[in-house]
């Protein structure tokens, strides 16, 4: 993909200040389940939110995507508000998880030429868009087949090319490797190498620790809705003085809690 | 919009063989089927009114009537070998005739079948009783086939009588019945009373798969979640869905009903051809609305649904419901001309009656407008819906405040079409037409309809139904203003019957209605007072003012919400006339809730006001006998108590707030 890198804005892609969000559980009273949640990121960053089943990274996320109203705070993408401005932010953004599908009817071509153009892709260049895709991704064989027929590592590649169709300044995978074998994880690990050349900001939401060491420029470590830190790998070994990230994310948890 | 649309029908339409061969093919192979069964059972039904009836002739007395039976019709007599019950049940004989003495008749004896006797007047008369299976067409034709025989000699007879009299049989009066409807008009009544429903069930089976799939079978699948987070907002991808839904219906219902018509042309469907220009115009319209409306509904279904199983689970509750809506065509004595205007569904049904029967005029465009209105409500509502999961609660985590805001959004069209049923339920069950029914189906729904909004908006009750009490000296002002607020409405009564008048006969059906005569005092105060005061202000001065309000109404009642909840109370009196001075008892109610806080001055205004009218028409008081100074002078009186009622100050407001928080 031949797209140069945006030219860094005024401020950064993602702010994200104070975030909170709180349920309303019937049997339970208010649940908290992000508890002021505040970080930046810059263009061609790979940010990490690293933690634990129900520590509020998914929340978090789809607050960013404009899935849920954030219950206080604000947050911004490429300076647009996700509450008041959730058009505009979707425009900018591309989100992925293992709960967004796809139209399994469709085939690939489709699918691609669909999200674009609903994303507010330029029509005359959905084309040329899509092919590019088809041709990164390595789909050029499957282009006609339906997404119902391809193996769950080609529905991935399809799933991902779909996210990234309208070109995104602004990334966001939560949990993209869950159920992925070695080679389709390592597949994505390089996707997301190239992403981040291009000048793509990537919030990668995962439990995984390899993957969080491996491609994240800093990462934040999230429990019960807090960020307990939020440094680069070496900070961390730094501050910590222990080494792997195992390590660092359970002295955090002890002592976050 | 018009991208997901096409995408959305390219995915549907993908396997369009199999759909071909399902939604299509199958149907319209069918349809001749079901056509063929309602022409034979025509056919049949017509042969049984020309055809010979098997009978028993038994009694005393049955060799007469034996001899007569030739004379009769078209009558076998049939040979017993056991009793004539068993024979009739049996299906050996279409009824049996027993021919007795007059005297000797005390009861039906071991016959268990319904008996119809012919009287005679003469002792020396037999008693004909005619026995026959009431759950049997033919035996029903054969017991009416006798009787109508037996009239007709016994007027033979009663011409040669007067003839041998000296009398002119001529000179007597004779009533002949001519029916000036054509053939074709009661096929086009007929057709008229079935293309509602049958264009319901249509719409349904060619709708459902892929209005279920497109919100609750995408959620499940994860491919809503896809479109959720890309550019397109709610309403967008609701519409562009809707519109796949009404596409689909049309497409493959149009067909499948223009099948079954034409299999149905022997019951009159080719009558439809005869129609004018302007009768297919309409036709097609509303045709098309009510494809707008079903697939609305049934979006609405899937939105409502986590899964597609649970909008399956819902489909027939709603098929059911919304069949039940359009079979009002049935309803011969039911028009458009009244408030089913405004019923969904129902409005459609009688408009496309109507069209059919070339019966135009401007209600059918009320009908169009009304049903526009219904569908983009359905089709808000979709949106609201379209969310990740619903087992999620996604406005759990809203505000009350917010809540309440979008409450009153929608509050107005919940008691709108909880209006619309209680106009159409009554007319469907007769126990409920009389006041004790309608009390009790108005005045139940009155009651729970504001707990019921008010629990799923997640308001907190006490406070929002204003479930506190007020200073002494406000409930000392209500008490003087009470008599004086019921001399003011009947003062605005007046003018509005001046303005709209009632004919005698709606004043004496009003009457009947409201103050039965078999109703005691105690009951009537009950009935009329008591249970509308507490139940008619739960549901206004309660959840309604608790939606529409504004915050500077704490302070200052505004006369835009005192005009909004005193006109919704009065249009739900349901009567034109009566909608002008219980909109003013509604406004004034308004107030003294805003102004006191409180929930329970309004209760007791309501009560006496109420009270005084049941207890003052019994007197048959003339309220036109007070002069025109006596009714300045109580407005000018009442409205200033109401003007002294202590408004609500800082310092209660706060404790109200704190009540609030602590509530919700």
């Amino acid at each position: 993909m031949t797209d140069p890198p945006l030219a860094p804005p005024s401020d950064p892609p993602v702010r994200v200040e104070g975030l909170r969000k709180v349920y309303q559980d019937e049997g339970r009273g208010p649940l908290e389940a992000v508890r002021g949640i505040s970080f930046e990121c810059t263009q061609g960053e790979i940010f990490g939110l690293l933690g634990s089943n129900g520590a509020g990274k998914t929340t978090t996320l789809k607050m960013l995507a404009t899935l849920l109203p954030p219950t206080a705070g604000r947050a911004y993408i490429c300076d647009f508000e996700v509450a008041g401005q959730a058009h505009q932010v979707r425009q900018k953004l591309g989100f992925y998880s293992s709960s967004t599908g796809l139209y399994p009817r469709l085939s690939v071509l489709e699918t691609l030429e669909f999200f674009a153009r609903i994303n507010g892709y330029p029509k005359a260049r959905v084309a040329a868009r899509v092919q590019e895709l088809v041709d990164h991704f390595r789909l050029g064989e499957y282009r006609h087949v339906r997404v119902e027929r391809l193996s769950s590592g080609n529905k991935q590649k399809v799933s991902i090319a779909r996210t990234v169709a309208h070109d995104p300044p602004v990334l966001i995978f939560d949990e993209p490797t869950v159920g992925l074998d070695v080679l389709a994880a390592l597949d994505f690990q390089t996707s997301l190498e190239k992403l981040r050349m291009q000048g793509k900001t990537i919030i990668l939401s995962t439990h995984i620790m390899s993957e969080a060491e491996k491609l994240c420029d800093r990462i934040a470590i999230v429990d019960a809705g807090r960020i307990l830190a939020c440094a680069t790998l070496e900070e961390l070994r730094a501050t910590t003085q222990l080494h792997y990230l195992e390590d660092i994310f359970i002295h955090y948890l002890k002592n976050g809690r | 919009m018009w991208t997901l649309f096409y995408y959305e029908l390219r995915h549907i339409l993908r396997d369009i063989t199999q759909l071909l061969v399902v939604a299509l093919l199958i149907p319209l192979l069918l349809t001749p089927f079901v056509g063929n069964s309602f022409q034979r059972a025509l056919r049949q039904s017509e042969a049984l009114q020309s055809g010979t009836f098997f009978v028993a002739v038994v009694g005393p007395r049955a060799q007469e009537v034996r001899a007569l039976l030739p004379q009769l019709g078209k009558f076998k007599e049939m040979p017993l070998t056991g009793s004539p019950g068993e024979a009739l049940r049996e299906n050996l004989v279409d009824c049996f005739i027993t021919v007795e003495d007059a005297a000797d008749v005390d009861s039906p004896g071991d016959w268990r079948l319904e008996p119809l006797a012919t009287r005679s007047r003469l002792a020396e008369t037999p008693r004909l009783t005619v026995h026959y299976n009431q759950s049997r067409e033919r035996s029903q034709r054969a017991q009416i086939a006798f009787s109508e025989g037996v009239g007709r000699y016994l007027s033979r007879t009663r011409d040669r009588y007067l003839s041998q009299l000296g009398i002119e049989p001529k000179r007597l009066y004779q009533v002949h019945s001519e029916n000036l409807a054509s053939r074709r008009q009661e096929q086009v009544q007929l057709m008229a009373s079935l293309v509602p429903i049958v264009l319901i069930f249509v719409l349904f089976g060619t709708g459902s798969v892929t209005a279920l799939d497109a919100v609750a079978g995408e959620r499940e699948r994860g491919s809503l979640a896809t479109l959720l987070v890309s550019a397109l907002d709610r309403r967008t991808i609701a519409g562009a869905k809707w519109l796949t839904v009404v596409v689909i219906s049309l497409t493959f219902g149009l067909p499948q009903l223009l099948g079954l018509l034409w299999n149905m042309r022997g019951l009159g469907g080719h009558s439809l051809a005869l129609l004018s220009p302007g009768s297919w115009f309409c036709l097609f319209f509303f045709c098309l609305l009510l494809c707008l409306q079903v697939s609305a509904v049934l979006l609405w279904i899937s939105a409502r649904s986590s899964t597609f199983k649970q909008a399956q689970l819902l489909y027939m509750p709603g098929l059911l419901v919304t069949g039940a809506l359009a079979a009002v065509s049935w309803m011969q004595a039911l028009p458009l001309r009244s408030v089913m205007v405004l019923v969904p569904i129902s409005g459609l049904s009688l408009a496309l009656r109507d069209s059919l029967l070339e019966d135009f005029s401007l209600w059918l465009l009320l009908a169009a407008a009304a049903s526009l209105c219904w569908t983009l409500f359905l089709l808000r509502s979709v949106a609201d819906n379209l969310t990740l999961d619903l087992l999620d609660k996604p406005h759990s985590d809203v505000p009350v405040e917010q809540m309440r805001r979008s409450l009153s959004g929608d509050i107005l069209w919940y008691y709108a079409l909880a209006g619309a049923l209680m106009v159409v339920v009554p007319g469907n069950l007769p126990i409920l037409s009389g006041l004790r029914g309608q009390v009790a189906l108005i005045q139940t729904t009155m009651l729970f309809l504001p707990l019921v909004l008010l629990r799923i908006y997640r308001q907190p009750l006490r406070p929002s139904l204003r479930w506190r009490n007020t200073s002494l000296s406000n409930w000392t002002i209500c008490l003087l203003a009470a008599p004086l607020m019921h001399l003011c409405a009947n003062s605005v009564a007046i003018i509005s019957s001046w303005l709209l008048p009632m004919s005698e006969e709606a004043v004496r059906q009003m009457t009947q209605l409201l103050l039965p005569k078999d109703a005691s005092q105690l009951e009537l105060f009950f009935l009329i007072a008591v249970c509308p005061a507490f139940c008619e202000e739960m549901a206004f001065r309660g959840g309604l003012l608790h939606a529409v309000q504004q915050p500077r109404d704490r302070l200052h009642p505004s006369w835009r919400t005192c005009l909004l909840v005193g006109l919704a109370f009065g249009a739900f009196h349901f009567s034109v006339q009566r909608i002008l001075p219980t909109a003013v008892i509604g406004s004034l109610l308004t107030y003294v809730a805003l102004k006191t806080n409180s929930i329970w001055p309004c209760m007791m205004l309501h009560l006496v006001n109420n009270a005084l009218a049941v207890f003052l028409s019994s007197l048959a008081i003339d309220y036109t006998q007070l002069p025109g100074w006596g009714w300045i002078a109580a407005w000018i009186l009442l409205l200033y108590l109401l003007k002294r009622l202590a408004g609500v100050g800082p310092d209660r407001e706060e404790r109200e707030a704190s009540e609030t928080t602590a509530e919700a």
